[in-house]
């Protein structure tokens, strides 16, 4: 299998006035393409912020993030975001939906960002909204969903660009283990389709869905 | 879906802070439009008026003891056994230096002549000289005299005569015909009788000479004093009087008038340029967590970017609209209070400009906000609660 997601050696230092905390200590990790990957730790062992380096969100400190064979963090500013369109779909804890545009605009969000005509955005919006099971509720705001409904809006948004990579952050955490289970399901389903996911997560059963869990304590991957 | 429906629907959501930045830049625009125009209408009004008043020198003889109102301004009220100009002065002021600055010279006599219902005042008037001076003189009836044997009559004078174009006029010895009555014009005009020059001078037992001469001269060209200057040097025997200092009092009020409306305009607009700024500074702030979702998914600083300019658009038209709209209103209301003469001509031109210049303060002031916005850390923007 290819090997699509290589960090190498990757530190992150934060530094907020005085206070320099160490998140990530020399991580070396690869992802092949179509695995689903999980990762588990205690909390502040610098999980979300291996994420967030993964996903083009945060500089590391030091170390190479290589993606389909190019340098992440070489980019410039404005095509790094172009890398976390058309490489990433994000699922976020707390769902980070827009709460004044319904359903659907969340979900052709990023299509409108990659200049799709509205025919595109809303026949592919329409079919990932199908995929997760809310082509009922499309015209609904954020705050008219239940939690488990606005995790699947999310992961519709996730999913519509057809990104190479998922990346999850603890995509269950908020929600009851019935939706938890349905959500998986999702996932599952996806994976089975061929897509690389990557989920942080605290719960057992969602890493054992997974093909790998790695274990990040106190910024390092433990063995 | 486009940036544009983003943009809208953020504006629809926080309609409390769109409003506001909307009747901020409104009221902003209503000021400088109200204020703008009144100035710009008063300025108008002003120099409307000193085309009116074509006379601005007055040539009288030297005397001691004159008291001078003509025409609302004061000129002269000759009475009898004065000096007089002779008509040579006529010549003189023809010779000057800057006489092709001058465009009327209308020679005048004044007098009072009996008729047969008392003495009244005689002018005698050069009638196509006249005419060129007094634009606003016009004939309720008849026409104007074509011999040295008509009259006009101005309307007060008409009436307590009881005349009518067509009557005859006995004057001292004269008999005249009436051929047209002036309409009023709230001067002393009105209760004067015109008539030919030499008919008068000969009437008023005064051959060849004048009792003044009002001279227009082109204002925007010559320099007044110093045509004012060069006529008293060739005409020694008389009394030159430039009649700018009214009208340059005026001026200087209206130009006052207009510098203050500016100062008070500039200041609103800068006040609610300032309002508009931080509104769109806070909103930006409580969109945080949103501007790093889009980021996140993807959205380039530039995609974030047009997002709020076209917000910033979205409110300039409207404040511009609304502004304007309210900004004429208040003229309207402004020019009626001020009983001002408002020969406005509303175009096009008038009512987009104001529009234009809202949305470039609305989008102006929403700069630093997009500074602020692309600015964010798409991770940090994320864990803001
Ligand atoms: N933006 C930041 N500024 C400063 N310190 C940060 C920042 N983000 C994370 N940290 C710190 O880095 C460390 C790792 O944080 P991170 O969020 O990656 O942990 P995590 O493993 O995701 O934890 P959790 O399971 O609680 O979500 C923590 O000590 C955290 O306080
Ligand atoms: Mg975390």
């Amino acid at each position: 299998m290819s090997i699509l997601v290589k960090a190498e050696r990757i530190s992150k230092v934060y530094q907020t006035g005085a206070v320099t905390t160490t998140a990530l200590r020399g991580i070396n990790l690869s992802v092949a393409k179509g695995e689903y990957l999980s990762i588990m730790g205690p909390s502040g062992s610098g999980k979300s912020t291996l994420l967030s380096i993964i996903g083009g969100l945060c500089q590391p400190t030091q170390g190479v993030l290589e993606v389909d064979g190019f340098n992440v963090y070489e980019l410039p500013t404005e095509k790094l975001a172009d890398y976390r369109r058309e490489y990433i779909g994000f699922v976020f804890q707390q769902f980070q939906l827009i709460p004044y545009l319904t359903a659907l605009e969340n979900v052709m969000l990023p299509l409108v960002a990659a200049g799709r005509t509205g025919r595109e955005q809303q026949a592919a919006a329409i079919e990932v909204l199908e995929k997760v099971g809310l082509i009922n509720k499309i015209d609904r705001l954020p705050s008219q969903l239940s939690g488990g409904e606005q995790e699947r809006v999310a992961i519709a948004r996730a999913i519509v660009n057809k990104p190479p990579i998922i990346l999850a952050d603890e995509p269950t955490g908020a929600l009851d283990s019935q939706t938890t289970e349905e959500i998986l399901e999702l996932l599952a389903q996806l994976h089975a389709e061929g897509q690389t996911i990557i989920v942080i997560t605290h719960n057992p059963l969602v890493a054992a869905r997974a093909d790998r869990v790695v274990r990040i304590i106190d910024g390092m991957i433990a063995d | 879906m486009r940036l544009s429906h983003i943009a809208y629907s953020n504006l629809k959501r926080r309609r409390a802070k769109t409003l506001f930045s909307v009747v901020s830049l409104a009221m902003g625009v209503a000021v400088f439009v109200a204020l703008q125009a009144i100035s710009g209408t008063l300025q108008a009004d002003l120099a409307h008026q000193l085309d009116q008043y074509g006379a601005n020198l007055v040539i009288v003889p030297k005397s001691d003891s004159l008291s001078l109102t003509y025409g609302g301004i004061t000129v002269g009220q000759v009475g009898f056994g004065q000096h007089q100009l002779a008509m040579d002065v006529l010549d003189s002021i023809g010779r000057i230096h800057d006489a092709d600055s001058i465009s009327v010279v209308s020679p005048k006599v004044v007098g009072a002549a009996p008729t047969d219902s008392g003495e009244v005042l005689v002018v005698g008037i050069d009638f196509a000289q006249e005419f060129a001076l007094k634009k606003w003189w016009s004939l309720t009836a008849g026409r104007r005299p074509a011999d040295s044997t008509e009259v006009i009559l101005g309307s007060e004078a008409a009436n307590k005569l009881a005349k009518a174009p067509g009557d005859q006029l006995q004057l001292g010895s004269n008999m005249l015909s009436v051929a047209g009555i002036l309409a009023e014009t709230g001067s002393q005009d009105d209760q004067a009788i015109f008539l030919e020059l030499s008919t008068a001078q000969n009437l008023l037992n005064m051959p060849g000479q004048l009792s003044l001469v009002e001279i227009a001269a082109l204002c925007t060209t010559c320099p007044i004093d110093e045509i004012a200057a060069q006529l008293s040097q060739v005409i020694p025997v008389a009394r030159v009087t430039p009649l700018k200092e009214a009208v340059a009092t005026r001026e200087a009020m209206t130009g006052r008038l207009a510098t203050f409306a500016t100062a008070i305009s500039v200041l609103v607009i800068i006040i609610s340029s300032l309002v508009v700024l931080t509104t769109v500074l806070s909103s930006v702030n409580d969109r945080t967590r949103e501007i790093g979702i889009l980021r996140a998914i993807g959205f380039r600083q530039s995609h974030v970017a047009q997002i709020i300019l076209l917000e910033a658009v979205v409110v300039g038209l409207l404040g511009g609209v609304f502004g304007t709209i309210l900004g004429y209103a208040g003229y309207q209301a402004g020019i009626n209070a001020l009983a001002a003469d408002a020969a406005t001509r509303f175009s096009v031109g008038l009512i987009s400009w104001p529009v234009v210049v809202a949305i470039g303060l609305s989008v102006s002031a929403s700069i630093p906000g997009v500074i602020k916005a692309t600015r964010l850390e798409p991770v940090e923007a994320l864990r803001v609660l």
